[in-house]
């Protein structure tokens, strides 16, 4: 290696800068210090509302079954896909004996302290639809209809539980000709004290409830004769005793079924618009009453900002969300951090400064939170900023 | 051969790593930066006490006086400093070009010129501070780091006259110009609260103009004068982070300068100079003030060196150089009670030439010691300068 290049790679090797130097402010502190401002938003009067209509029991992802709660007493109901009285094998239809059958149901949430939990599914008739009512179904909660019990083991978190139904049971699940292949299933909740569970629906899409049949087909080869049918459901919902609370003009609200949500407007000062850089943005909401539900199920209230002021139908910014997950009952103010939402509203193409509240899983939960308006100062929500103006760099 | 060695060395500087920019002094970051020193390692030798008749060196354009051939100079300064401050102590390293000059006679001798840079301001600096505010009730502990690269430097066109027997008189013009970038962080221990990143570059911009002139008495003695003017230094300020370019009134004044010294032959093998230097950095205060800095006031720089040569007929082989320099330093520093730091050095060099006198190294070591009186911030540091002379 030439000389001259060993000396430039000497020098690059020890031309390492190290300049951090521990320093004690506003003695040397070029440019003063970053001052953090702390301001509290209330909303714009009268422009927060609670707008209903937008998930309903039959689309939400599980539907709700419970034993006198007080937070909602619900029944469950699942009409499943049409079942033929034959089958294809080798393609040909072909007729078949039935030698079991089972019903499947996902598990979503549970008090997981509530012992003795057991789902109790009954048969109902072709007259049951999407547009019974709590009434309807529980008068065909009959022990005529009763079709079997599923222990929930006390083990279970979430999960699948099975009705089998075979041999002398098997003919409480038989079709009639007036279910015309369709079986609809009634689903009642029994334990020792007021609890309720989440099932999942056929909307969640794993985990969906299920029937299943298994036969003998009409086939010589024997190899081929055992065949399952498996059904989904073409309708499920809940339909509960009360109707869940509505929005009124003085709180604002969330969840429900139909599921309620709120949009919340806020004034947006120029300087947080243009020239600060924002460091916590946090949105309280103090709840008018306690919130209740089923106990250790959690739930989600979740805050999303509007790519544009609809109102009611304005679009929600996806993937940009923030959540609280309580537990009831509860009282206590619910925090959202929602830094990550405010900051799109800066700049000159920012977002509309509002803030859409709604329940997760939407329309299949037991809690209706209830919050304060703009028409209660005390319990209006309020959205807490820290920020910083821009540094002044140019102060030696 | 040596010659294309040293050729590829004067390459191999220009082309090192252009974060190898400049390293500032604690003393700086109250001010628009820590002021350089244009002087040669050979000068820097002897305290800079011969700095108005080195012709290496860019202070003033009439040391261009004892200019015999054409001359390209590269000097690399390394920096190792240790810092105290209240909040604690630090040792840092940095490394800077103070000085590239290339220079050469004309006509005959009868003129010579310079083309230069050096570095005017610097201002390289990590602050690092910890402490806590109070938010929402709580205390909540933070870092703050303060971050600047770059400063000003000194383009210099210089032009000597050598016509009048016994006396040569520079002029000069010298364009300043330089960039700052700078990051202000603050990152809580509590992550709930967003890290805060600021950045910002401002480029400063400033016209000087020189004269000087040296003066042989004697052919033991020799005078020099020198006299500069730079004038306002244009700051504009273009946020990264919320853009736009604008002038926010940081515009601040830039000093005169005057410098006397002498050159005096103590015998064929000695010399010993003195220096001068005097900067009405005081010009910047009322700006500086007004954007909240503690201030500025003139410097003072007094040096006092010697050049010890074993063989008078090869002065430049192996000259022992020694010299103190004591100055004020002109950035306040302080809240309250500001008070004018002041630094004392004393440095040692040699240097020597081969290649047929078409090369030549200089390096001199300094100690510094520099200090703010009635504050508990100071620093120490070691220089190290070492020079690389090419003569085609």
């Amino acid at each position: 290696m030439p000389a001259w290049l060993g000396a430039v790679a000497v020098l690059s090797g020890a031309c390492t800068e190290r300049l951090l130097t521990p320093v004690n402010c506003p003695e040397l502190c070029p440019g003063g210090q970053i001052i953090v401002f702390d301001t509290v938003l209330t909303p714009i009067v009268g422009s927060d509302s609670s707008f209903s209509g937008y998930v309903t029991a039959a689309q939400a992802t599980g539907f709700l079954v419970s034993n006198n709660l007080p937070a909602a007493d619900a029944r469950g109901f699942v009409q499943f896909i049409r079942r033929n009285d034959s089958l294809f094998v080798q393609d040909t239809l072909r007729s078949y004996t039935i030698d079991s059958a089972r019903i499947n149901l996902t598990v979503d949430a549970r008090d997981t302290l509530q012992p003795g939990i057991v789902l109790l599914l009954y048969k109902l008739p072709p007259t049951a639809d999407s547009s019974s009512t709590f009434d309807d179904l529980t008068a065909e909660f009959t022990p005529e209809s009763f079709l079997d019990s599923l222990e929930v083991p006390d083990t279970l978190l979430t999960g699948r539980v099975t009705a089998l139904f075979s041999g002398e049971t098997l003919a409480r699940i038989a079709l009639t000709p007036a279910d015309s292949g369709v079986l609809r299933v009634g689903v009642a909740l029994t334990a020792p004290a007021a609890t309720g569970v989440r099932l999942l629906s056929v909307r969640a899409g794993t985990g969906a409830p299920s029937f299943q049949t298994y036969v003998h087909a009409d086939i010589a080869d024997t190899t081929l004769q055992r065949q399952t049918i498996t059904r989904i459901p073409s309708f499920n919902s809940y339909v509960t005793a009360v109707p869940f609370p509505q929005p009124t003009p003085t709180t604002l609200l969330v969840g429900g079924a139909p599921s309620v949500r709120a949009l919340i407007r806020f004034p947006w000062p120029l300087v947080l618009k243009d020239t600060a850089e924002i460091i916590r943005a946090t949105l309280e909401l103090v709840p008018v009453a306690p919130i209740e539900g089923v106990p250790n199920v959690n739930s989600t209230v979740v805050v999303q900002g509007i790519l544009v002021d609809l109102g009611a139908k304005s679009p929600l910014i996806p993937q940009v969300t923030a959540a609280n997950t309580f537990q009831v009952p509860t009282s206590a103010v619910l925090s959202f951090e929602v830094r990550s939402l405010v900051r799109l509203w800066q700049g000159n193409a920012g977002r509309p400064p509002a803030l859409f509240v709604w329940l997760s899983p939407e329309a299949s939960s037991f809690s209706v939170p209830v919050f304060g308006s703009t028409a209660d100062p005390v319990l209006q929500p309020r959205l807490r900023v820290e920020y910083v103006r821009p540094y002044q760099f140019v102060l030696p | 051969m040596i010659g294309r060695r040293l050729a590829g060395l004067a390459l191999g500087l220009l082309v090192l790593p252009a974060s190898l920019a400049a390293q500032s002094s604690i003393f700086g970051v109250r001010g628009p930066g820590f002021p350089g020193r244009p002087y040669s390692a050979a000068a820097m030798g002897a305290g800079g006490s011969s700095g108005l008749f080195d012709p290496q060196s860019q202070l003033s354009p009439a040391s261009l006086a004892t200019l015999k051939g054409g001359t390209a100079t590269f000097t690399v300064l390394a920096d190792y400093r240790s810092v105290e401050t209240p909040a604690g102590s630090a040792n840092v390293r940095s490394y800077r070009f103070p000085n590239t000059y290339i220079t050469a006679p004309l006509r005959h001798g009868q003129y010579a010129f310079g083309v230069g840079a050096t570095t005017y301001l610097d201002r390289d600096f990590t602050l690092a501070v910890r402490d806590s505010i109070v938010l929402r009730d709580s205390v909540r502990a933070y870092t703050d780091t303060t971050v600047s690269r770059g400063g000003l430097s000194d383009l210099q066109l210089a032009f000597a006259i050598r016509t009048i027997p016994r006396t040569t008189v520079g002029l000069a013009v010298h364009f300043i110009t330089g960039t700052n970038r700078l990051a202000a962080r603050r990152a809580f221990d509590d992550t709930s609260y967003a890290t805060v990143l600021q950045t910002a570059q401002t480029s400063t911009t400033g016209f000087g103009l020189a004269i000087g002139a040296t003066r042989v008495l004697s052919n033991k003695l020799t005078l020099a004068a020198f006299v500069r003017k730079d004038f306002t230094a244009n700051v504009n300020i273009d946020s990264v982070a919320f853009g736009g370019a604008t002038t926010i009134g940081a515009d601040y004044g830039l000093p005169w300068t005057v410098a006397a010294g002498g050159l005096f032959a103590v015998t064929p093998f000695l010399e010993v100079s003195a220096q001068g230097v005097y900067r009405t950095w005081s010009s910047a205060n009322e700006s500086l003030t007004n954007l909240g800095a503690p201030g500025a006031k003139n410097s003072l720089e007094l040096s006092l060196g010697g050049e010890l040569t074993s063989r008078a007929r090869r002065a430049t082989q192996f000259p022992l150089r020694v010299g103190v320099r004591y100055g004020t330093l002109p950035f306040l520093i302080g809240e309250g009670p500001v008070v004018q730091p002041s630094e004392f050095s004393v440095s040692v060099g040699t240097g020597a030439r081969f290649a047929k006198q078409h090369g030549a190294i200089e390096v001199s070591l300094e100690r510094v010691w520099r200090r703010a009186s009635g504050s508990d911030i100071s620093e120490t540091g070691w220089l190290l300068y070492t020079g690389l002379n090419i003569r085609p």
